[in-house]
Formats: C-alpha cells, structure tokens, sequence
C-alpha cells in the first residue's frame, strides 16, 4: 500500500509527536531516578563517612569503656550511699574552712540509662578561694562526684563572702 | 557512519538476443545475459552506475534536413518537428538528433525520440533499486560508432524478438529498422522492403561493409544477395561501446536522481542520528546501573559495619554522658576558673552563678561599662576551655550608676 504525500505527512507528525513525548517520559524518568539514587549514594557515604570515623576509633572508646566500667563505683547499700558522701563532702568542708548551714540527704536514688545517681542537697558560706579550694578537692576523676546542680551568689551582708547551693551526686553504675 | 558510496561503477546494458546483457568487457568482467530487465537490475552490484542502451524497436528515429547549423537551433527545431509528427506533447517525449552531414546553411539529422512512459516501463526495475541510468543511448548508433571509416555500412544483428537493419555513413547511424522476427527466412524475405524504405528516405544502400553478428553467420550468404557483394565483417556484441552523441534520460530523471540522492543522505544522517541515539539511552542506562551498584556497594558496607558502630556508638555514648564525672573541663570548679580567668577588667563583678544541670550554666553580674559587660561576653566565648558550651547574651542593660547589668548563658 502507498501512501499519499499528505498521509506521509501526517504519519511522520504523529511519529515525531509519539518520538517526542517517548523521549520526554525517559528523560524525565532518568533524571527523577538519577535524583533518587545520587540523594541515595550521598546519603550512604555520609553515613559511611561517620562510621569509618567511628571505626577508626574503636580501640579508644574500648579503652575508655573497660576504663569506666573498672573505675565507676557500684553501689552496694543505696540507704549508706548518701551518708558515705555526706561525711566526705563535710570533711573537706571542714578542711577548707567551708561552712555548712543546711544539708538534705534524702533525694534518693536517681536511676538514668548509664548511672545510679546518689544525690546530697547543701548550703554553704564561704569566700572565692575557700569555695574554689572545695570544689576542687570534692571533684576527682576517679571519684564520679558530680554538681549537679549549683548557685553561687555574692552575700549581700558580707560581698567577701559567698553563699553556695548544690547538688552533688555521685555516679554509680547502674 | 556509512556516508553514501558514489557510484562511479558504469555497468551497461544492452539489448541482447533472448532480453538483455549486463556488464561485459567493458567493464571487465563477463557479460551477464538476463531475460527481464528485472533480472538485470537485480544482478547490478549495489555501487554501479548504469548506462542503458536502447533497442531501435523502443525508439523513433527520423532523418531530417533542416535549416540550420547551429547545435542549438537545430535541437529546438528538431522538438518542433517530433510534435509535429509524434503523438506526444514536448513534456512526454525526450529527444535528441546527431548531425549527419552539414551544409552550409541547412544540416542534415537523424532525430531519436523515445516516449517517457515507455522508458519509465523499461526502466521501473531499475528504478525500483534507485539505479536509475545515468546514461540513456541507442545501442544501433554506438554499435555504428565503432566503424568510423567506412562510407557506407550495412549492420544486422538481433534485439531481443527482432532483427535489426542498421545503416551508417561514417560511424554515425542514419537509419534503423526493426523487423520482429529472428527468423533467417522471414528476415531476407523483408529485407528488400526494408531496402527500398530507406532508399526512399534518401538513405544510401550501396554498403562498403556488411557487418553481421556472429551468431547469425549463417545467414552471410542471404544477406550478401540482398545487401550487394559488399565486404563481410562477424562482429562479437561483447565489445566496448561509445555512448554516442545523444543520452536520452528524461529531465524528469535528473530531479528524481537529485531527491533520491538527497533522501540518501536524509536516511544516512537519521541513521546517524539513531545510532548516537542508540549510544545515549545505552549510556545513560549504563550510569544508573552504575550508579545502582554504587548505592549497593556501600549500602552493603553500612549494612555490614553497623553492628559494630552501634557497639561503638554505645561505648561512645556512656562515655559523653559520664562526662560530668570523668572530664575535668565540665567540673564546677573548671567552669568557676574559666569563668574567673575571662574577667577583663578588676571592676567587673560576677555576682550569681546558676548551673541548673552538668549542661548549662547562667553568669549573672556587673560591669563598669557596656563595653566591659560585651568584652567579658566575647572573652567567654573565645575561651578554649569553654568551646564545648554555646554561650549567647543578652544585650546588658545600664544601670543608674551608668554601670551594665549582664546576665551570660551557656548551654552544650
């Protein structure tokens, strides 16, 4: 069969038509996928990246952790736990001419996915290098005290003198 | 890509005794005998070029004297003078003359016509296989070409269902009759009146030479009778010819060769088109499954990695949150020191410290001026030993005594 200039015409319109709207459907799908999966890889070598970094590390997060796991305390006796530490923290208190107006002993235990938190409320009065002194022969590495929470504020009879709140905890395992 | 091969192949065909002859000598091979013209077409190798030469039966050959020597001139008079005697219109027809004699003011011609329907029928095969001839002669005047010196020579031979009488002056044709027979009898009972309508063209008859196609030597004694006792000559049909003076391919042609070409080179740069086309899609589909297999290369390396990193991940994340007891820098009394050290001028006055949990602090105090309260700011926030806290401020505000109150937050 022949076909006539005018449904040669016609027929090469629409294959031209079907050829272009073929090739706009795979180009689209093309870039949609090439999208997906370069969004996919930079997402995967960052995370590998991360992981790499992580890996690289392995041997010092398991020296730290038989680290910790050697040296956090464990708490045998949850009801001489907060008196053990009371004793110490008014012992150096004592040592570093700090005074201790009021104390509160029974905040409990406080259970958190990584420590047992034994928790101690006090009040003191002292000047800056009193309380400096303090502090730091209260926080030792090896020792899991922790001030959880602290204010320290100028006396308003005294400016010399400083008026301290905290909460000093120590850390067991859990 | 395969750029068009020109065609400077030629390949003639021929009349020939049982249809047609392809090739031959000429083109130095073999001839090639075929029945049809679409045998003949279909043996043409795919390069060739061809030059076809007709058979005096598809043609019209008219000797005529006019006034005029001008090339020219006499081939516009010679179309004047076909219309007048053919039933055709200028269009259908296509016409050329070789010039016999000339005078010196009227020549005399053999007109050669040929009708464009007819030749379109000979040649729909090749057509058919865009092998269009490039060249369109007769094959009684190339023949008639190969004899140059003799005056007058008589040429008998066959064209397919037909024996050809053929006369020429001087290597040109000047007459031509076909008779359809190739039977010696019938033929010699003709020829006398084929004799007498030449003589009564003006067509000399008293031959120098008699050539006769070998295969018809038995017929020399006949023809000697009739023809006169003129030398005899056995051609061999196999022979290289000249195209002659006249190529009868239709203008018509020249257009259809020209769009055929064209389209050719259409069809070439579309396949060129299509096989980079081709290259395209297989390359992009080549990067995404390469891209894939990357995806899955290291998806599998997370995938294989991720216990241990979670193991890791876990030690690590014991250790940040056992920090407040283990890392000196986050003990209260550090933070104190940092936060002494980074007072930068003796008259600044730090008057409340908050710190609400291990990982946010509050500095509450005085300051001398604006830019004392901004410099202790930028201090802390400069500082090394703090660079784990985020520590942002509010703008100060100025007291009566043109002092600025400021109050610092940290926060990891």
């Amino acid at each position: 069969m022949k076909l006539s200039d005018r449904e040669k015409m016609l027929a090469m319109a629409v294959g031209v038509t079907v050829f272009v709207l073929l090739n706009l459907f795979l180009m689209s799908a093309f870039a949609k996928r090439n999208a997906n999966l370069r969004a996919a890889l930079s997402q995967q070598r960052l995370a590998w990246s991360g992981m790499k970094e992580l890996l690289g590390e392995k041997d010092l997060w398991a020296a730290r952790d038989d680290a910790l796991s050697a040296k956090q305390p464990k708490l045998n006796n949850e009801n001489a736990a907060g008196v053990q530490l009371y004793d110490m923290i008014k012992e150096l208190a004592a040592r570093e001419k700090v005074t201790i107006h009021d104390t509160d002993l029974n905040g409990g235990v406080e259970k958190t996915q990584w420590y047992r938190s034994v928790p101690v409320l006090v009040q003191t009065s002292s000047s800056w290098p009193q309380l400096i002194s303090f502090l730091y022969a209260l926080q030792q590495p090896d020792k899991f005290i922790v001030c959880e929470t602290v204010s320290i504020k100028v006396d308003d009879a005294d400016p010399t003198k400083m008026d301290g709140s905290f909460k000093i905890a120590r850390w067991y395992q859990p | 890509m395969t750029r068009p091969r020109p065609r400077t192949r030629m390949i003639r065909i021929t009349p020939a005794a049982e249809g047609w002859s392809v090739g031959g000598s000429a083109d130095g091979e073999p001839a090639r005998l075929a029945r049809t013209m679409e045998e003949a077409a279909a043996s043409l190798p795919a390069d060739a070029s061809v030059s076809l030469s007709l058979p005096v039966s598809a043609v019209l050959l008219e000797r005529m004297k006019l006034p005029a020597t001008d090339r020219e001139e006499l081939g516009g008079m010679v179309v004047l003078q076909l219309e007048k005697t053919l039933p055709y219109s200028g269009e259908e027809l296509t016409s050329g003359h070789d010039i016999i004699r000339q005078g010196e003011t009227e020549s005399d011609v053999l007109a050669i016509a040929v009708s464009n329907e007819q030749l379109d029928a000979i040649c729909e095969p090749l057509r058919g296989r865009r092998m269009l001839p490039a060249q369109v002669g007769i094959y009684a005047s190339q023949l008639a070409a190969r004899y140059p010196e003799e005056e007058v020579l008589a040429l008998v031979y066959r064209e397919g269902d037909s024996t050809v009488l053929g006369i020429a002056q001087s290597g040109k044709l000047v007459a031509a009759h076909a008779y359809p027979t190739t039977n010696r009898t019938e033929f010699l009972t003709e020829l006398p009146r084929l004799m007498l309508a030449a003589e009564l063209e003006g067509t000399p008859i008293n031959f120098t030479k008699i050539v006769v196609e070998r295969e018809l030597a038995g017929w020399i004694d006949g023809l000697k009778s009739q023809l006169g006792d003129a030398r005899i000559d056995l051609m061999t049909m196999d022979l290289p010819l000249e195209q002659g003076a006249v190529n009868l391919v239709p203008a018509g042609w020249t257009q259809e060769k020209r769009k055929l070409e064209q389209s050719a080179k259409v069809r070439d740069w579309l396949a060129l088109a299509g096989v980079i086309y081709l290259c395209l899609l297989l390359a992009a589909a080549a990067y995404i499954i390469w891209l894939q297999r990357q995806v899955g290369q290291v998806n599998a390396l997370v995938v294989q990695a991720s216990p241990t990193v979670n193991d890791i991940g876990s030690r690590k994340a014991r250790w940040t949150a056992l920090a407040p007891a283990t890392d000196p820098n986050r003990y209260a009394v550090e933070l104190l020191q940092q936060i002494n050290q980074s007072i930068p001028n003796e008259d600044l006055h730090v008057t409340d410290f908050e710190q609400q949990s291990p990982s946010e602090f509050e500095i509450t105090g005085e300051a001398p001026s604006l830019d004392v309260a901004n410099q202790y700011l930028n201090g802390l926030q400069d500082n090394a030993a703090l660079k784990a806290f985020h520590i942002t401020g509010s703008p100060p505000t100025v007291l009566s005594n043109d002092h600025a109150a400021f109050v610092i937050d940290a926060a990891l």
